[in-house]
């Protein structure tokens, strides 16, 4: 098992920057997701992994082996990779087995371990008997299969794929998914997976390491980056959040004529803007709050049913904003005015954002 | 890697290694002697006996009436109607068999292609053999044929024969992409369907017909073969005979072929950056890029009657020059009668016994696959230089050979003909007179049909499919060869067929470069007509067709067997 070790990773295009001093490391086996919106770098990271780009600046080591420094450069072919790309790249003039062959041909394996191999890459990924089929011959998943089977099939160190799933429709999306995250744990091989989708970072993967215009804004597991976001811009990117723009006296937490109710972290100067970040489903209605939380006035503007969820969308005239609150759809619908509660432990308090970098 | 494997690996990579030495060298030789040539070419134009600068070629050759501006004023009376007349005639049976349900439509295409596969100089014997006094016509009919033998008239018929082939790809292509919706669009706005053809159909055609129009004027202004044996007899020269005659009929004058071809070149060059002009501003809001099923225009009463005259006069222009052909390669000599007495295999004989003819096959066939094997080699570096290294002098010398080949495909066959004579005749590499220098010719006049179609494809690889490549472990050379090569296999047997078909059809470079030891085929059958000797010149002829024929067959048969997307 090997693991990655990123360092001061710069890049730019002509004079466009596309990523900014990024350091990471992705440990042994782990499956990490390199998430962000398109344009955040996180593909170019991928790609310099790859040895498909050159980076500008700073290095990259498999395991001990730099694989790229200040005058080491090694070209993909000796990197030992398997990589699984968004357009799967399957060789249309080759059919299942020689996709799956060349790779091993060409580290100079005999005939008979060849085709064992490529017999035990197909079971894996569930296509035994395959071999023979043309590429175009597959559907959207079977292709997807085959990239993985092929990246797969030489036993690479590292396996790396650029948003794997994104050529899928929804349903066989989130089975491919959880079959991949399967085999990887079963094989325990590192992995460095790009997607811009969170839902798909979230359950699929060990660590997570969010990009937002070329930097690295956050890395965690899904768990904590979810639940405790350093940023209001990671808490917006990874699900519906309620951003509000309060300031810190030193002793309360004021917004509007509101006092809001939050521990605020030691870390934070008195006198200073800071964000506050609530997720709706842990707003509530007045008559089922804890004793701590805030209560305002709150009418309801709009009602939007997602299925599991209910949606309301609230005007807070005591706060001057407006909130976004999310419970169980069966739960009875509401409507009118409302009381809205903020309970202490929903509400999570952030230094105030760099100018430029704030929103989605 | 262990010892073995790397010793392996280096030599699996060696074959590899050495094709693309031979690659960047041919590129190499390939843009030497083209600066090489166009600088002699500049040089003798701007030569006189007296001193080594001068612009006494120059002023001679426009001042005198006859050097210049006579066969410029005869070039162009050809060009503008042929232009004209092969786009209509090319035009009206696209439409036919692309939007009529003419019977058999389809087999529209054999019928115009084949008067473009016999070289144009074979198709102006032929139409001597029958309209000649003592010809085909009068032996069949018993008159004296209606039609004029040589001069102007038959320049125009056979050059609009022999280039009707352009406009009828363009515009089927065209009527074939253009958004059935636009003329439903019309129909159900009340247009009968002739009003549609004039008022929606033409106009969408017009960049496919201003294209045909341009290519067309310049194959005119560059043919060689047609006015040479239908014009000279008449004393009706064109630029490209008189260039012909200035660098062959003693006494030579080769600054003055110069200083026209010049002018030559210049048109072409002009005719070409028009045709670029007119692809680039080419409007795509016509195609809908989808196969699309278009309505077929019904000609109902006069579906019978138009077929007789198409396929009547269609059937007439394609077969009647082969059958001629045919017909006096059989004959043991030509106005002596046609009747099966007559008949005789001995030109046929003559291939394999005369030492000068047994030469020009052998030369011929060498010749063609070497050029087309240079060419296509010569594509692939140039495309993947061009299209896949990162900005570099090395991909900007791709870029530059690319231009280059273009270029030199545009030009006229006896300019390129007459600046390799200039540039190699004696001095440090007297190639004049050697198989060397046609091979040379050919590659240069022809690279550009490989390097065109060879990039095109490679444009349409997605480059992932490479990085797969190199992930999977393969060399930068490995990957062109397991990946790139294969899947440039349709542009690879085009360019091969397409250079091997045009280099055995070569008659304007050749006529200057062939000599003794280094005859063609064309070469050979060329200086039989002009002698007079049509039956050994016809019998000739055939052999070329069917080799050119059978070069057709074999490169639609290897088409078809493999065929891959790319997508």
């Amino acid at each position: 098992m090997t693991a990655i070790q990123i360092d001061h990773i710069d890049k730019r295009y002509a004079a466009q920057p596309v990523l900014h001093d990024v350091s990471l490391q992705v440990r042994a086996g782990e499956l990490l997701t390199l998430l962000g919106a398109s344009g955040s770098g996180k593909t170019t990271l991928l790609r310099i992994l790859a040895g498909l780009e050159r980076a500008d600046a700073g290095s990259v080591r498999f395991g001990d082996a730099v694989v790229q420094g200040e005058r080491v450069f090694v070209p993909p072919q000796r990197r030992g990779l398997g990589m699984v790309f968004q357009s799967y790249a399957l060789w249309p003039h080759l059919d299942v087995a020689g996709n799956l062959a060349l790779a091993l041909r060409e580290q100079g394996k005999g005939r008979a371990e060849i085709a064992q191999r490529i017999d035990e890459a197909l079971q894996t990924v569930g296509l035994a008997g395959m071999q023979r089929r043309a590429i175009h011959q597959l559907s959207g998943g079977q292709q997807q299969r085959v990239a993985l089977a092929r990246a797969l099939v030489a036993q690479p160190r590292v396996l790396l794929m650029d948003e794997p799933l994104s050529n899928l429709d929804a349903g066989l999306r989130d089975e491919l998914r959880d079959q991949i995250r399967a085999l990887q744990q079963r094989l325990g091989i590192t992995t460095v997976f790009v997607t811009h989708d969170q839902t798909e970072a979230l359950a699929i993967s060990d660590r997570i390491a969010l990009l937002h215009q070329g930097r690295l804004v956050a890395l965690g597991t899904p768990e904590a980056i979810y639940q405790q976001p350093p940023s209001a811009y990671v808490a917006q990117f990874l699900g519906k959040a309620n951003v509000l723009r309060a300031r810190w006296d030193g002793s309360a937490l004021r917004l509007g004529g509101a006092v809001l109710p939050a521990l605020v972290p030691a870390s934070i100067a008195a006198g200073h803007d800071v964000s506050v970040v609530i997720r709706p489903q842990n707003l509530c209605w007045a008559d089922a709050a804890a004793a701590d939380a805030a209560v305002f006035a709150a009418q309801v503007r709009q009602v939007h049913l997602l299925g599991a969820l209910r949606e309301y969308h609230l005007d807070v005239p005591a706060l001057g904003v407006e909130l976004t609150l999310a419970e169980l759809s069966s739960q009875p619908q509401r409507g009118g005015a409302q009381r809205v509660a903020l309970p202490r432990a929903a509400l999570r308090v952030l230094p105030p954002p760099q100018t430029g970098s704030a929103g989605g | 890697m262990s010892a073995a494997g790397r010793v392996r690996s280096v030599l699996r990579g060696t074959p590899l290694a050495l094709l693309a030495l031979m690659a960047a060298s041919s590129v190499a030789v390939l843009l030497a002697a083209s600066a090489l040539g166009g600088w002699e070419l500049l040089r003798a134009g701007l030569h006189s006996p007296a001193a080594d600068w001068s612009l006494h070629p120059l002023q001679r050759a426009l001042t005198q009436r006859y050097m210049l501006l006579g066969p410029l004023l005869n070039s162009l009376l050809l060009a503008v109607p042929v232009a004209l007349l092969a786009t209509c005639a090319g035009g009206l049976l696209a439409w036919f068999a692309v939007r009529s349900d003419l019977p058999a439509g389809r087999w529209l295409l054999a019928a115009v292609a084949l008067p473009h596969i016999i070289p144009g100089f074979q198709l102006a014997s032929a139409w001597v053999e029958l309209f000649s006094h003592g010809g085909v016509w009068q032996a069949v009919f018993g008159v004296a044929a209606p039609i004029a033998p040589y001069g102007y008239g038959a320049i125009v018929a056979v050059m609009t024969l022999h280039l009707m082939l352009f406009p009828y790809l363009l515009v089927a292509a065209n009527l074939q992409a253009a958004d059935p919706a636009l003329e439903e669009a019309a129909r159900v706005a009340g247009l009968s369907a002739l009003r549609v053809l004039v008022r929606v159909t033409v106009p969408l055609a017009r960049p496919a017909l201003a294209a045909s129009v341009l290519l067309v004027f310049a194959y005119v202004m560059e043919e060689f073969g047609i006015p040479s044996l239908l014009g000279t007899p008449t004393g009706f020269d064109t630029l490209t005979t008189r260039i012909y005659g200035l660098a062959t009929t003693p006494p030579l004058d080769l600054s003055a072929a110069a200083v026209l071809a010049w002018l030559l070149g210049a048109v072409a060059l002009v005719v070409l950056w028009a045709q670029l002009r007119l692809l680039a501003g080419q409007r795509l809001e016509t195609l809908s890029g989808k196969a699309s099923r278009h309505s077929v225009v019904r000609l109902g009463r006069w579906r019978w009657a138009a077929a007789a005259g198409v396929w009547g006069a269609v059937l007439a222009a394609a077969l009647a020059p082969l059958l001629a052909l045919g017909l006096v390669s059989l004959l043991d000599g030509w106005g002596q009668g046609y009747g099966p007495g007559h008949w005789t295999l001995a030109r046929y004989r003559g291939l394999l016994h005369s030492d000068e003819l047994r030469r020009a096959l052998r030369n011929t066939v060498l010749l063609a696959a070497g050029s087309a094997a240079l060419a296509t080699l010569i594509a692939v570096a140039v495309a993947v230089t061009a299209q896949r290294l990162r900005a570099g002098w090395l991909q900007r010398l791709g870029l530059l050979a690319d231009r280059v080949s273009f270029v030199a495909f545009a030009l006229p066959g006896l300019v390129v003909g007459l600046a390799l004579i200039l540039a190699f005749s004696g001095g440090w590499m007297p190639l004049y007179g050697t198989v060397w220098l046609l091979l040379l010719a050919y590659v240069l006049r022809f690279s550009g049909v490989s390097v065109r179609s060879v990039a095109a494809r490679l444009a349409q690889i997605g480059q992932e499919l490479e990085a797969a490549g190199a992930v999977a472990g393969l060399s930068r050379l490995r990957v062109l060869a397991r990946i790139v090569l294969p899947l440039l296999a349709p542009a690879l047997t085009g360019s091969l067929v397409l250079v091997f078909i045009n280099a055995v059809k070569e008659i304007s470079a050749t006529s200057l470069l062939a000599s003794q030891g280094s005859e063609t085929l064309a070469y050979e059958a060329y200086v039989r007509f002009q002698e007079g000797n049509y039956t050994q010149g016809s019998a000739l002829s055939m052999v070329m067709i069917a080799l050119v024929l059978a070069m057709l067959l074999l490169g639609r048969w290897l088409g078809r067997a493999k065929t891959v997307g790319v997508g």
